[in-house]
């Protein structure tokens, strides 16, 4: 109710004030250290709750995976049309990468869930409802393995995830697990080791996207 | 942290209260190094496009601040993992890890040297630190009535499990606080205590609302 004596509480001030940039900075600070969170990494505070999340998760990390083809198609095609490989003229180039884009939307464009519990299956519902199921992939159904209950972690070589580029695969635009299912008492022990990124992975960007929802046990 | 892309977690379990989404998130798929698509191309291939107060590059640009934050939610998270930080200092969340890897042995190997009335849901190689869900005699609807009933006359509030499944869930945070009198330990309960407690004494120190509203603009300190 008065906030470092100036007067005012701290569900007065602006979110824009100094004040309050300090209250970020240090809560940044304090999680950055309390997690070890290295510099590669960057701390957002959003709203919406975990439910929100689920949403950004997709559109985020889809959009990132449209970006990259984008790119790569425009760098093909550019190329095809010099060299005379692909018909038409360089004016054509913005409605071919489109049409090549659409293409790889339709049958690449892979998300990974693996449904573990009650909060995994709500995010890999959320995923379907936004880019439709036909793009979601359930690498693992615990409920599948357990008569179909929860309260299981079948075994990393029963998983179904989408196959990378050197197995042969297109890659997934994100791999996405729940570390802990409050509903169901379900937790990875640890992070799973086909999920891990190895050096050869920075070859044709073939690292795995691996997305976590911690909220319980951050 | 850096074996993942993304983590994001609510608040509300460990870290404050509700309000806040903390997102870790990789500054390799944020700009400049990777750029989002743009809302034209993802309409031409048939993708939604997010609202903003999702979209992680626009919130990174403008350091959380895109739109209005709740900041009280933000100081009290911050007053909890300071608390955290300085009371575990180089263990960090390690430490609480522990405490917490304790507190749900205790209550898994009571559940587990009485199996002839509790049983544990999940299977034991899987099974969390945070939430311990077990059945009494096998889910006898009577039973866990009357356990919960139970348990609530001793101060355990909230052992019902979510709505969704039943069950009988002990959640390790306050609940197992009062079993083990860790309190002393307890760094995340201490901070809220700290800080409701705060919040009590300068109650009293209240001024009337339209006396704090001149003083946003003149920043007169409070005579205390």
């Amino acid at each position: 109710l008065n906030y470092q004596d100036i007067g005012v509480g701290i569900c007065e001030i602006s979110y824009r004030s100094s004040q309050a940039n300090q209250v970020l900075a240090e809560a940044k600070n304090a999680l950055a250290k309390l997690l070890s969170i290295p510099d590669t990494h960057e701390i957002l505070f959003l709203q919406g709750g975990g439910t929100g999340g689920f949403s950004a998760v997709v559109y985020n990390l889809v959009s990132v995976w449209v970006k990259k083809r984008r790119r790569r198609a425009k760098e093909d095609l550019t190329v095809a049309i010099a060299d005379g490989k692909e018909p038409g003229d360089i004016d054509q180039l913005q409605a071919k990468v489109i049409e090549r884009l659409k293409r790889e939307v339709e049958r690449e464009l892979k998300v990974d869930y693996l449904v573990t519990g009650s909060w995994s299956l709500k995010a890999s519902k959320e995923a379907a409802r936004l880019i439709g199921s036909s793009k979601v992939n359930i690498a693992l159904d615990a409920r599948a393995k357990n008569g179909g209950k929860l309260g299981v972690i079948p075994p990393e070589s029963e998983w179904n995830l989408t196959k990378r580029k050197r197995e042969g695969g297109t890659g997934s635009a994100l791999i996405y697990f729940c570390d802990n299912e409050t509903v169901d008492g379900v937790e990875f022990p640890s992070f799973p080791a086909c999920l891990e990124a190895h050096a050869e992975d920075a070859v044709d960007d073939d690292a795995p996207i691996v997305v976590a929802d911690m909220s319980s046990n951050l | 942290v850096s074996k993942f892309a993304v983590i994001f977690g609510g608040a509300q379990k460990n870290i404050g209260n509700a309000g806040i989404t903390i997102t870790i998130v990789k500054k390799s798929l944020l700009p400049p190094v990777a750029t989002p698509a743009s809302p034209e191309v993802l309409r031409d291939v048939g993708l939604p496009v997010g609202p903003v107060i999702l979209d992680w590059p626009s919130i990174a640009k403008e350091n959380s601040l895109y739109n209005t934050l709740p900041i009280f939610d933000v100081w009290i998270a911050g007053q909890v993992m300071s608390d955290l930080v300085q009371l575990y200092r180089s263990k960090r969340v390690r430490g609480q890890e522990e405490v917490s890897a304790e507190k749900a042995k205790i209550l898994y190997r009571v559940l587990d040297s009485h199996s002839d009335v509790y049983q544990v849901v999940p299977d034991k190689a899987v099974r969390s630190r945070m939430n311990i869900c077990f059945r009494v005699h096998g889910g006898d609807a009577t039973k866990e009535k009357e356990f919960l009933a139970e348990a609530e006359k001793i101060g355990f509030l909230g052992l019902k499990g979510h709505r969704s499944v039943g069950e009988i869930r002990v959640s390790n945070s306050v609940d197992l606080l009062m079993l083990t009198r860790q309190r002393r330990r307890a760094g995340q309960c201490q901070a809220v205590r700290k800080i409701l407690r705060a919040i009590c004494q300068r109650r009293i120190r209240r001024k009337p609302k339209l006396e704090l509203s001149i003083s946003i603009y003149i920043r007169r300190p409070v005579s205390s």
